[in-house]
Protein backbone atom coordinates (compact mmCIF):
# COMPACT_ATOMS: atom_id res chain seq x y z
CA UNK A 1 0.00 0.00 0.00
CA UNK A 2 1.29 3.40 -0.94
CA UNK A 3 0.74 6.46 1.16
CA UNK A 4 -0.29 9.58 -0.59
CA UNK A 5 2.73 11.97 -0.49
CA UNK A 6 0.41 14.87 0.24
CA UNK A 7 -0.79 13.07 3.34
CA UNK A 8 2.78 12.54 4.46
CA UNK A 9 3.54 16.21 4.01
CA UNK A 10 0.44 17.26 5.88
CA UNK A 11 1.20 14.95 8.77
CA UNK A 12 4.71 16.31 9.02
CA UNK A 13 3.60 19.93 9.06
CA UNK A 14 0.90 19.08 11.59
CA UNK A 15 3.43 17.49 13.93
CA UNK A 16 5.85 20.40 13.47
CA UNK A 17 3.09 22.84 14.29
CA UNK A 18 2.23 20.83 17.38
CA UNK A 19 5.84 20.96 18.57
CA UNK A 20 5.96 24.68 17.94
CA UNK A 21 2.77 25.18 19.86
CA UNK A 22 4.12 23.11 22.71
CA UNK A 23 7.25 25.25 22.75
CA UNK A 24 5.30 28.46 22.74
CA UNK A 25 2.82 27.28 25.33
CA UNK A 26 2.43 29.66 28.23
CA UNK A 27 3.08 28.23 31.68
CA UNK A 28 1.94 30.24 34.66
CA UNK A 29 3.12 29.44 38.17
CA UNK A 30 1.40 31.00 41.11
CA UNK A 31 1.33 30.49 44.85
CA UNK A 32 -2.45 29.98 44.85
CA UNK A 33 -5.03 28.92 42.32
CA UNK A 34 -5.83 31.87 40.07
CA UNK A 35 -9.43 33.03 39.70
CA UNK A 36 -10.90 33.84 36.32
CA UNK A 37 -10.74 37.59 36.98
CA UNK A 38 -7.05 37.31 37.73
CA UNK A 39 -6.55 35.34 34.53
CA UNK A 40 -8.34 38.10 32.65
CA UNK A 41 -6.02 40.73 34.09
CA UNK A 42 -3.05 38.63 32.98
CA UNK A 43 -4.50 38.31 29.48
CA UNK A 44 -4.85 42.06 29.25
CA UNK A 45 -1.40 42.82 30.60
CA UNK A 46 0.40 40.35 28.32
CA UNK A 47 -1.85 40.63 25.32
CA UNK A 48 0.84 39.44 22.91
CA UNK A 49 0.88 35.95 24.42
CA UNK A 50 -1.40 33.12 23.42
CA UNK A 51 -3.55 32.50 26.48
CA UNK A 52 -5.94 29.99 24.99
CA UNK A 53 -3.55 27.08 25.62
CA UNK A 54 -2.09 28.35 28.90
CA UNK A 55 -1.07 25.92 31.63
CA UNK A 56 -1.59 26.91 35.25
CA UNK A 57 0.46 25.41 38.07
CA UNK A 58 0.41 26.04 41.79
CA UNK A 59 3.75 26.25 43.64
CA UNK A 60 3.73 27.38 47.25
CA UNK A 61 7.49 28.00 47.28
CA UNK A 62 7.20 31.22 45.27
CA UNK A 63 5.34 32.75 48.26
CA UNK A 64 3.33 35.28 46.24
CA UNK A 65 3.02 36.65 42.71
CA UNK A 66 3.43 34.73 39.49
CA UNK A 67 6.10 33.35 37.18
CA UNK A 68 5.31 33.15 33.48
CA UNK A 69 7.29 30.80 31.24
CA UNK A 70 7.27 30.58 27.46
CA UNK A 71 9.83 28.07 26.24
CA UNK A 72 13.11 29.08 27.86
CA UNK A 73 12.01 32.66 28.42
CA UNK A 74 10.88 33.49 31.91
CA UNK A 75 9.17 36.50 33.44
CA UNK A 76 9.66 36.41 37.18
CA UNK A 77 7.09 38.48 39.07
CA UNK A 78 7.18 36.48 42.27
CA UNK A 79 8.09 37.48 45.80
CA UNK A 80 10.69 34.72 46.10
CA UNK A 81 12.40 35.99 42.94
CA UNK A 82 12.54 39.56 44.21
CA UNK A 83 13.87 38.37 47.54
CA UNK A 84 16.67 36.38 45.95
CA UNK A 85 17.52 39.40 43.78
CA UNK A 86 17.67 41.52 46.91
CA UNK A 87 19.94 39.05 48.66
CA UNK A 88 22.24 39.07 45.62
CA UNK A 89 22.38 42.86 45.67
CA UNK A 90 23.20 42.86 49.37
CA UNK A 91 25.93 40.30 48.77
CA UNK A 92 27.48 42.46 46.08
CA UNK A 93 27.44 45.58 48.25
CA UNK A 94 29.27 43.77 51.02
CA UNK B 1 16.64 73.07 52.15
CA UNK B 2 16.74 72.74 48.40
CA UNK B 3 18.90 69.65 48.69
CA UNK B 4 16.48 67.95 51.01
CA UNK B 5 13.59 68.75 48.72
CA UNK B 6 15.39 67.21 45.80
CA UNK B 7 16.29 64.18 47.82
CA UNK B 8 12.66 63.74 48.91
CA UNK B 9 11.54 63.97 45.30
CA UNK B 10 13.91 61.25 44.16
CA UNK B 11 12.86 59.11 47.09
CA UNK B 12 9.23 59.53 46.17
CA UNK B 13 9.98 58.60 42.61
CA UNK B 14 11.84 55.51 43.71
CA UNK B 15 9.01 54.39 45.92
CA UNK B 16 6.48 54.88 43.17
CA UNK B 17 8.48 52.77 40.77
CA UNK B 18 6.45 49.82 39.67
CA UNK B 19 8.25 46.51 39.29
CA UNK B 20 9.73 46.29 35.81
CA UNK B 21 8.56 43.39 33.75
CA UNK B 22 11.54 41.79 32.07
CA UNK B 23 11.74 38.40 30.48
CA UNK B 24 14.84 36.32 31.11
CA UNK B 25 16.43 33.37 29.41
CA UNK B 26 16.41 30.47 31.83
CA UNK B 27 17.59 26.92 31.83
CA UNK B 28 17.90 23.95 34.11
CA UNK B 29 21.10 22.09 35.00
CA UNK B 30 20.94 18.55 33.68
CA UNK B 31 24.50 17.33 34.28
CA UNK B 32 27.36 18.48 36.48
CA UNK B 33 30.83 17.34 35.50
CA UNK B 34 34.31 18.34 36.60
CA UNK B 35 34.05 22.14 36.35
CA UNK B 36 31.59 21.91 33.50
CA UNK B 37 27.78 21.83 33.56
CA UNK B 38 25.34 20.85 30.84
CA UNK B 39 22.06 22.74 30.81
CA UNK B 40 18.70 22.35 29.15
CA UNK B 41 16.71 25.34 28.02
CA UNK B 42 18.54 28.65 27.43
CA UNK B 43 17.39 28.54 23.80
CA UNK B 44 18.48 32.09 22.98
CA UNK B 45 21.84 32.13 24.76
CA UNK B 46 24.94 33.20 22.81
CA UNK B 47 28.42 31.72 22.74
CA UNK B 48 30.59 33.34 25.39
CA UNK B 49 27.63 34.69 27.34
CA UNK B 50 27.60 34.62 31.11
CA UNK B 51 24.95 32.68 32.97
CA UNK B 52 24.14 33.00 36.63
CA UNK B 53 23.34 30.20 39.03
CA UNK B 54 22.14 30.78 42.53
CA UNK B 55 24.30 32.74 44.97
CA UNK B 56 26.24 34.79 42.42
CA UNK B 57 27.92 31.77 40.92
CA UNK B 58 28.71 32.47 37.28
CA UNK B 59 29.11 30.23 34.29
CA UNK B 60 30.59 30.89 30.87
CA UNK B 61 28.95 29.36 27.82
CA UNK B 62 31.51 27.57 25.65
CA UNK B 63 29.46 24.84 24.04
CA UNK B 64 26.20 25.11 22.12
CA UNK B 65 24.73 21.94 20.74
CA UNK B 66 21.32 21.36 19.20
CA UNK B 67 19.39 21.13 22.43
CA UNK B 68 21.93 21.54 25.19
CA UNK B 69 24.24 24.23 26.46
CA UNK B 70 27.68 23.54 27.97
CA UNK B 71 29.16 26.06 30.37
CA UNK B 72 32.28 26.23 32.52
CA UNK B 73 31.80 27.27 36.12
CA UNK B 74 33.76 30.25 37.38
CA UNK B 75 34.16 29.30 41.00
CA UNK B 76 33.17 26.41 43.18
CA UNK B 77 31.14 24.01 41.06
CA UNK B 78 30.45 21.58 43.88
CA UNK B 79 27.50 23.62 45.14
CA UNK B 80 25.61 23.14 41.87
CA UNK B 81 23.19 20.26 41.65
CA UNK B 82 21.19 18.82 38.79
CA UNK B 83 17.85 20.61 38.57
CA UNK B 84 19.23 24.00 39.61
CA UNK B 85 17.99 26.98 37.71
CA UNK B 86 20.25 29.24 35.69
CA UNK B 87 19.58 32.49 33.92
CA UNK B 88 21.42 34.20 31.10
CA UNK B 89 22.86 37.61 31.94
CA UNK B 90 23.06 38.85 28.37
CA UNK B 91 26.68 40.01 28.44
CA UNK B 92 30.08 38.42 27.95
CA UNK B 93 32.79 37.92 30.55
CA UNK B 94 34.68 41.11 31.40
CA UNK B 95 37.11 42.10 34.11
CA UNK B 96 37.29 45.39 36.00
CA UNK B 97 40.42 47.31 35.00
CA UNK B 98 42.00 50.42 36.47
CA UNK B 99 45.33 51.86 37.53
CA UNK B 100 44.71 50.53 41.03
CA UNK B 101 45.46 47.03 39.72
CA UNK B 102 49.17 47.82 39.90
CA UNK B 103 50.81 45.97 42.75
CA UNK B 104 47.88 43.60 43.15
CA UNK B 105 47.35 39.86 42.94
CA UNK B 106 44.05 38.95 41.30
CA UNK B 107 42.25 35.88 40.06
CA UNK B 108 41.05 35.51 36.44
CA UNK B 109 37.78 37.28 37.29
CA UNK B 110 39.57 40.32 38.70
CA UNK B 111 38.78 39.51 42.34
CA UNK B 112 41.60 40.20 44.77
CA UNK B 113 43.71 37.30 46.06
CA UNK B 114 45.96 39.39 48.27
CA UNK B 115 43.43 40.13 50.99
CA UNK B 116 43.19 43.80 50.05
CA UNK B 117 40.14 45.74 48.88
CA UNK B 118 37.98 44.80 45.93
CA UNK B 119 39.09 46.40 42.66
CA UNK B 120 36.49 49.04 41.94
CA UNK B 121 36.25 50.36 38.44
CA UNK B 122 33.72 51.62 35.98
CA UNK B 123 35.79 50.32 33.10
CA UNK B 124 35.42 46.69 32.15
CA UNK B 125 37.42 44.96 29.45
CA UNK B 126 36.17 41.83 27.70
CA UNK B 127 38.29 38.79 28.43
CA UNK B 128 38.04 37.52 24.86
CA UNK B 129 38.81 40.15 22.27
CA UNK B 130 39.89 40.08 18.65
CA UNK B 131 43.46 41.36 18.32
CA UNK B 132 44.27 44.69 16.71
CA UNK B 133 44.27 44.56 12.91
CA UNK B 134 47.00 45.25 10.40
CA UNK B 135 46.19 48.94 9.97
CA UNK B 136 46.60 49.75 13.63
CA UNK B 137 49.95 48.05 13.99
CA UNK B 138 53.48 49.23 13.62
CA UNK B 139 56.64 47.15 13.25
CA UNK B 140 58.64 46.33 16.35
CA UNK B 141 61.50 48.83 16.65
CA UNK B 142 61.92 49.72 20.32
CA UNK B 143 63.94 47.32 22.48
CA UNK B 144 62.69 45.74 25.66
CA UNK B 145 65.79 45.35 27.79
CA UNK B 146 65.70 42.10 29.73
CA UNK B 147 68.81 42.94 31.70
CA UNK B 148 70.22 39.54 30.77
CA UNK B 149 73.44 39.80 28.75
CA UNK B 150 72.92 36.68 26.69
CA UNK B 151 69.41 37.71 25.63
CA UNK B 152 69.96 41.41 25.03
CA UNK B 153 73.07 40.73 22.98
CA UNK B 154 72.17 37.61 21.02
CA UNK B 155 68.37 37.23 21.06
CA UNK B 156 67.14 40.80 21.49
CA UNK B 157 63.47 41.31 22.29
CA UNK B 158 61.49 44.29 21.04
CA UNK B 159 58.39 45.89 22.48
CA UNK B 160 55.37 44.21 20.93
CA UNK B 161 57.22 40.98 20.23
CA UNK B 162 56.18 37.50 21.28
CA UNK B 163 59.21 35.58 22.46
CA UNK B 164 58.78 32.05 23.68
CA UNK B 165 60.79 30.78 26.63
CA UNK B 166 61.02 27.03 26.31
CA UNK B 167 62.86 24.34 28.22
CA UNK B 168 62.61 21.40 30.60
CA UNK B 169 61.51 21.82 34.19
CA UNK B 170 64.08 23.45 36.43
CA UNK B 171 66.10 25.14 33.70
CA UNK B 172 65.33 28.68 34.80
CA UNK B 173 62.43 29.64 32.53
CA UNK B 174 60.55 31.56 35.19
CA UNK B 175 63.79 33.15 36.39
CA UNK B 176 64.39 34.71 32.97
CA UNK B 177 60.84 36.08 32.89
CA UNK B 178 61.05 37.45 36.44
CA UNK B 179 64.48 39.00 35.84
CA UNK B 180 63.01 40.76 32.84
CA UNK B 181 60.23 42.15 35.04
CA UNK B 182 62.78 43.28 37.65
CA UNK B 183 64.76 45.08 34.92
CA UNK B 184 61.75 47.22 33.93
CA UNK B 185 62.19 49.40 36.99
CA UNK B 186 61.88 53.04 35.98
CA UNK B 187 61.17 52.11 32.35
CA UNK B 188 57.43 52.90 32.33
CA UNK B 189 56.59 49.31 31.42
CA UNK B 190 53.61 47.71 33.13
CA UNK B 191 54.40 44.07 33.86
CA UNK B 192 51.80 41.35 34.21
CA UNK B 193 52.79 37.93 35.49
CA UNK B 194 50.13 35.35 34.72
CA UNK B 195 50.51 32.08 36.63
CA UNK B 196 48.56 29.19 35.14
CA UNK B 197 48.34 25.96 37.09
CA UNK B 198 51.38 26.82 39.22
CA UNK B 199 51.94 25.91 42.83
CA UNK B 200 50.57 28.61 45.12
CA UNK B 201 53.85 28.49 47.07
CA UNK B 202 55.82 29.36 43.93
CA UNK B 203 53.51 32.27 43.12
CA UNK B 204 53.78 33.52 46.70
CA UNK B 205 57.58 33.41 46.42
CA UNK B 206 57.44 35.40 43.18
CA UNK B 207 55.13 38.03 44.69
CA UNK B 208 57.53 38.32 47.61
CA UNK B 209 60.51 38.64 45.27
CA UNK B 210 58.81 41.38 43.25
CA UNK B 211 58.06 43.25 46.45
CA UNK B 212 61.62 42.89 47.70
CA UNK B 213 63.00 44.47 44.53
CA UNK B 214 60.34 47.18 44.47
CA UNK B 215 58.91 45.74 41.27
CA UNK B 216 55.41 45.40 42.69
CA UNK B 217 54.69 49.07 41.98
CA UNK B 218 54.48 48.42 38.26
CA UNK B 219 53.46 44.75 38.29
CA UNK B 220 50.23 42.80 38.41
CA UNK B 221 49.97 39.10 39.17
CA UNK B 222 47.08 37.10 37.73
CA UNK B 223 46.93 33.72 39.40
CA UNK B 224 44.95 30.58 38.63
CA UNK B 225 46.79 27.99 40.67
CA UNK B 226 46.85 24.24 40.35
CA UNK B 227 44.07 24.02 42.94
CA UNK B 228 41.71 26.33 41.03
CA UNK B 229 39.23 24.86 38.60
CA UNK B 230 40.34 24.26 35.02
CA UNK B 231 37.89 26.95 33.93
CA UNK B 232 39.89 29.53 35.87
CA UNK B 233 43.17 28.20 34.49
CA UNK B 234 41.73 28.39 31.00
CA UNK B 235 40.65 32.01 31.45
CA UNK B 236 43.76 33.34 33.26
CA UNK B 237 45.90 34.25 30.21
CA UNK B 238 42.99 35.94 28.47
CA UNK B 239 42.34 38.01 31.58
CA UNK B 240 46.03 38.96 31.77
CA UNK B 241 45.82 39.99 28.13
CA UNK B 242 42.67 42.06 28.76
CA UNK B 243 44.37 43.89 31.64
CA UNK B 244 47.38 44.46 29.39
CA UNK B 245 45.12 45.90 26.69
CA UNK B 246 43.72 48.40 29.17
CA UNK B 247 47.19 49.79 29.86
CA UNK B 248 48.17 49.57 26.20
CA UNK B 249 45.13 51.62 25.20
CA UNK B 250 46.41 54.29 27.55
CA UNK B 251 49.71 54.43 25.69
CA UNK B 252 51.76 52.33 28.08
CA UNK B 253 54.14 49.58 27.10
CA UNK B 254 53.12 46.31 28.68
CA UNK B 255 55.00 43.08 29.31
CA UNK B 256 52.92 39.95 29.88
CA UNK B 257 54.44 36.67 31.05
CA UNK B 258 52.30 33.56 30.57
CA UNK B 259 53.70 30.94 32.93
CA UNK B 260 53.03 28.45 31.48
CA UNK B 261 51.02 27.64 28.37
CA UNK B 262 51.64 23.90 28.61
CA UNK B 263 49.42 23.77 31.67
CA UNK B 264 46.96 26.05 29.92
CA UNK B 265 46.72 23.54 27.09
CA UNK B 266 46.21 20.75 29.65
CA UNK B 267 43.38 22.67 31.26
CA UNK B 268 41.75 23.23 27.90
CA UNK B 269 42.20 19.56 27.01
CA UNK B 270 40.44 18.51 30.20
CA UNK B 271 37.55 20.86 29.53
CA UNK B 272 37.21 19.73 25.93
CA UNK B 273 37.26 16.04 26.84
CA UNK B 274 34.56 16.57 29.47
CA UNK B 275 32.49 18.41 26.88
CA UNK B 276 32.98 15.38 24.63
CA UNK B 277 34.61 17.28 21.83
CA UNK B 278 36.49 15.04 19.41
CA UNK B 279 40.06 14.50 20.55
CA UNK B 280 42.99 14.83 18.17
CA UNK B 281 46.71 14.34 18.58
CA UNK B 282 47.76 13.69 22.20
CA UNK B 283 44.02 13.97 23.01
CA UNK B 284 44.09 17.74 22.50
CA UNK B 285 41.01 19.14 20.75
CA UNK B 286 41.24 20.40 17.20
CA UNK B 287 41.27 24.07 18.15
CA UNK B 288 44.24 23.92 20.51
CA UNK B 289 46.32 25.86 17.96
CA UNK B 290 43.73 28.63 17.82
CA UNK B 291 43.63 28.59 21.63
CA UNK B 292 47.18 29.95 21.74
CA UNK B 293 47.31 31.83 18.45
CA UNK B 294 44.41 34.09 19.36
CA UNK B 295 45.99 34.75 22.74
CA UNK B 296 49.45 35.60 21.44
CA UNK B 297 48.11 37.56 18.48
CA UNK B 298 46.88 40.09 21.03
CA UNK B 299 50.49 41.06 21.64
CA UNK B 300 51.20 43.97 19.34
CA UNK B 301 52.71 47.39 18.92
CA UNK B 302 50.09 50.01 18.13
CA UNK B 303 50.84 52.80 15.69
CA UNK B 304 51.38 56.26 17.15
CA UNK B 305 48.30 57.46 15.26
CA UNK B 306 46.17 55.10 17.30
CA UNK B 307 47.68 55.96 20.65
CA UNK B 308 50.93 54.02 20.66
CA UNK B 309 51.46 51.47 23.39
CA UNK B 310 52.43 47.84 23.06
CA UNK B 311 52.04 44.41 24.58
CA UNK B 312 55.11 42.21 24.66
CA UNK B 313 54.34 38.59 25.38
CA UNK B 314 56.72 36.12 26.98
CA UNK B 315 54.90 32.79 26.88
CA UNK B 316 56.59 29.92 28.68
CA UNK B 317 56.40 26.31 27.54
CA UNK B 318 57.71 23.36 29.49
CA UNK B 319 59.12 20.51 27.42
CA UNK B 320 59.66 16.90 28.43
CA UNK B 321 63.23 15.73 27.96
CA UNK B 322 64.05 18.62 25.66
CA UNK B 323 61.53 17.44 23.08
CA UNK B 324 60.82 20.45 20.89
CA UNK B 325 58.80 18.44 18.41
CA UNK B 326 55.94 17.64 20.78
CA UNK B 327 52.52 19.01 19.82
CA UNK B 328 52.18 22.14 21.99
CA UNK B 329 55.85 23.26 21.71
CA UNK B 330 55.79 23.14 17.88
CA UNK B 331 52.48 25.00 17.86
CA UNK B 332 53.69 27.82 20.06
CA UNK B 333 57.12 28.00 18.36
CA UNK B 334 55.35 28.62 15.06
CA UNK B 335 53.06 31.24 16.57
CA UNK B 336 55.74 33.29 18.30
CA UNK B 337 58.42 35.58 16.84
CA UNK B 338 61.28 33.47 18.15
CA UNK B 339 62.25 31.37 21.11
CA UNK B 340 64.75 31.19 23.94
CA UNK B 341 65.67 27.56 24.35
CA UNK B 342 66.97 26.48 27.75
CA UNK B 343 68.82 23.19 28.19
CA UNK B 344 69.27 20.96 31.21
CA UNK B 345 72.82 20.00 30.18
CA UNK B 346 73.93 23.61 30.02
CA UNK B 347 72.20 24.34 33.31
CA UNK B 348 74.01 21.47 35.02
CA UNK B 349 77.31 22.54 33.47
CA UNK B 350 76.94 25.81 35.33
CA UNK B 351 76.07 27.95 32.33
CA UNK B 352 73.23 30.02 33.73
CA UNK B 353 71.03 31.30 32.16
CA UNK B 354 71.16 27.97 30.34
CA UNK B 355 70.38 29.42 26.94
CA UNK B 356 71.23 27.34 23.91
CA UNK B 357 72.46 30.16 21.71
CA UNK B 358 72.38 28.06 18.58
CA UNK B 359 68.73 27.03 18.78
CA UNK B 360 67.42 30.32 20.17
CA UNK B 361 66.31 32.98 17.73
CA UNK B 362 64.55 36.30 17.71
CA UNK B 363 62.85 36.92 14.39
CA UNK B 364 62.01 40.60 14.76
CA UNK B 365 64.05 41.80 17.73
CA UNK B 366 67.16 42.57 15.66
CA UNK B 367 65.53 45.72 14.32
CA UNK B 368 64.88 46.84 17.86
CA UNK B 369 68.39 46.37 19.21
CA UNK B 370 70.10 49.56 20.35
CA UNK B 371 73.06 50.82 18.32
CA UNK B 372 75.40 50.48 21.27
CA UNK B 373 74.49 46.81 21.70
CA UNK B 374 74.51 46.10 17.97
CA UNK B 375 78.08 47.37 17.77
CA UNK B 376 79.38 44.85 20.30
CA UNK B 377 76.96 41.97 19.70
CA UNK B 378 77.81 41.40 16.05
CA UNK B 379 81.36 40.34 16.82
CA UNK B 380 80.15 38.26 19.75
CA UNK B 381 77.77 36.23 17.61
CA UNK B 382 80.50 35.46 15.13
CA UNK B 383 82.93 34.42 17.87
CA UNK B 384 80.37 32.10 19.41
CA UNK B 385 79.36 30.53 16.11
CA UNK B 386 83.00 29.79 15.25
CA UNK B 387 83.57 28.43 18.74
CA UNK B 388 80.62 26.05 18.44
CA UNK B 389 81.88 24.72 15.13
CA UNK B 390 85.39 24.18 16.42
CA UNK B 391 84.55 22.96 19.92
CA UNK B 392 82.91 19.78 18.66
CA UNK B 393 85.62 19.23 16.08
CA UNK B 394 88.61 19.90 18.32
CA UNK B 395 87.73 17.18 20.80
CA UNK B 396 89.21 14.60 18.43
CA UNK B 397 92.25 16.64 17.47
CA UNK B 398 95.17 16.74 19.83
CA UNK B 399 97.34 19.19 17.97
CA UNK B 400 95.72 22.44 17.08
CA UNK B 401 97.16 25.36 15.20
CA UNK B 402 97.47 28.78 16.80
CA UNK B 403 94.48 30.25 14.99
CA UNK B 404 92.14 27.49 16.19
CA UNK B 405 93.41 27.77 19.72
CA UNK B 406 92.69 31.47 19.64
CA UNK B 407 89.12 30.88 18.55
CA UNK B 408 88.60 28.23 21.21
CA UNK B 409 90.03 30.49 23.88
CA UNK B 410 87.88 33.43 22.78
CA UNK B 411 84.74 31.25 22.68
CA UNK B 412 85.32 29.90 26.15
CA UNK B 413 85.73 33.44 27.47
CA UNK B 414 82.61 34.69 25.72
CA UNK B 415 80.60 31.76 27.05
CA UNK B 416 81.90 32.58 30.49
CA UNK B 417 81.02 36.26 30.16
CA UNK B 418 77.45 35.47 29.17
CA UNK B 419 76.83 33.76 32.50
CA UNK B 420 74.81 35.84 34.90
CA UNK B 421 73.51 35.39 38.44
CA UNK B 422 69.76 35.31 38.86
CA UNK B 423 67.78 38.37 39.93
CA UNK B 424 70.70 40.62 39.00
CA UNK B 425 69.69 42.34 35.79
CA UNK B 426 72.27 44.70 34.29
CA UNK B 427 71.66 48.05 32.66
CA UNK B 428 72.40 48.56 28.98
CA UNK B 429 75.66 50.41 29.65
CA UNK B 430 76.90 47.74 32.05
CA UNK B 431 76.17 45.03 29.51
CA UNK B 432 77.82 46.97 26.72
CA UNK B 433 80.96 47.59 28.76
CA UNK B 434 81.49 43.91 29.55
CA UNK B 435 80.68 42.68 26.08
CA UNK B 436 82.90 45.35 24.56
CA UNK B 437 85.78 44.12 26.68
CA UNK B 438 85.14 40.59 25.47
CA UNK B 439 84.89 41.55 21.81
CA UNK B 440 88.11 43.61 21.97
CA UNK B 441 90.08 40.63 23.26
CA UNK B 442 90.75 42.05 26.72
CA UNK B 443 89.65 38.78 28.26
CA UNK B 444 91.91 36.53 26.21
CA UNK B 445 94.75 36.77 28.73
CA UNK B 446 92.56 36.21 31.79
CA UNK B 447 92.04 32.61 32.98
CA UNK B 448 88.44 31.37 32.73
CA UNK B 449 87.94 31.09 36.49
CA UNK B 450 88.92 34.72 36.99
CA UNK B 451 86.52 36.16 34.42
CA UNK B 452 83.81 36.47 37.04
CA UNK B 453 86.15 38.53 39.22
CA UNK B 454 87.13 40.73 36.27
CA UNK B 455 83.45 41.43 35.60
CA UNK B 456 82.70 42.43 39.18
CA UNK B 457 85.79 44.62 39.28
CA UNK B 458 84.90 46.30 36.01
CA UNK B 459 81.36 47.04 37.15
CA UNK B 460 82.61 48.42 40.46
CA UNK B 461 85.14 50.66 38.77
CA UNK B 462 82.52 51.88 36.35
CA UNK B 463 80.22 52.74 39.22
CA UNK B 464 83.00 54.62 41.00
CA UNK B 465 84.87 56.36 38.20
CA UNK B 466 82.72 55.93 35.13
CA UNK B 467 79.37 57.09 36.36
CA UNK B 468 79.13 59.71 33.64
CA UNK B 469 80.02 57.15 31.01
CA UNK B 470 77.30 54.78 32.21
CA UNK B 471 74.70 57.53 32.25
CA UNK B 472 75.68 58.71 28.79
CA UNK B 473 75.41 55.26 27.21
CA UNK B 474 72.13 54.51 28.98
CA UNK B 475 70.69 57.78 27.76
CA UNK B 476 71.94 57.94 24.18
CA UNK B 477 72.07 54.19 23.60
CA UNK B 478 74.96 54.80 21.21
CA UNK B 479 78.63 53.99 21.74
CA UNK B 480 81.07 55.88 19.54
CA UNK B 481 84.86 55.75 19.29
CA UNK B 482 85.35 58.31 22.01
CA UNK B 483 83.29 56.24 24.44
CA UNK B 484 85.32 53.22 23.45
CA UNK B 485 88.56 55.01 24.25
CA UNK B 486 87.23 56.12 27.60
CA UNK B 487 86.22 52.57 28.46
CA UNK B 488 89.59 51.28 27.29
CA UNK B 489 91.30 53.62 29.69
CA UNK B 490 89.20 52.34 32.58
CA UNK B 491 89.79 48.70 31.72
CA UNK B 492 93.53 49.21 31.47
CA UNK B 493 93.52 50.70 34.95
CA UNK B 494 92.14 47.49 36.41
Amino acid sequence: MKINPKLKKDLKSFLLENIQKEQNRVHVMSADVLGSDEKQVLGKKFSDLNWSQADYHVDKSIIAGIIIKIGSRTVDLSLSGSLSKLSNTLYEID
Amino acid sequence: MKLIDEYLKTLEKELQNKPKIVSEETGIVSQVKDGVVILEGLDQVAYGELIEFKKNLLGYVIDLTEDEVGAIILGDYTSIAAGDKARALGYTLSVPVSETLLGRVVDPLGSPLDGKTVIKSKTFYPVEKIAAGVVKRQPVNVPLQTGIKAIDALIPIGRGQRELIIGDRGTGKTTIAIDTILNQKGEDVVCIYCAIGQKNSKVAAIVELLKKHGADKYSIVVNASASDSVAMQYLAPYTASAIGEYFMDRGHDVLVVYDDLTKHAWAYRQMSLILRRPAGREAYPGDVFYLHSRLLERACRIDKKYGGGSITALPIIETLDGDLSAYIPTNVISITDGQIFLETDLFNAGIRPAINVGLSVSRVGGNAQTKAMKAVAGKLKLDLAQYRDLAAFSQFESELDEETKKFLNRGAKVTQILKQKKNKPLSLAEQVSILWAASKAYLDQIPVDQIDMFETKLLETLKLKGKKWLEKINKNKIMDEKDGKELEKLIKEL
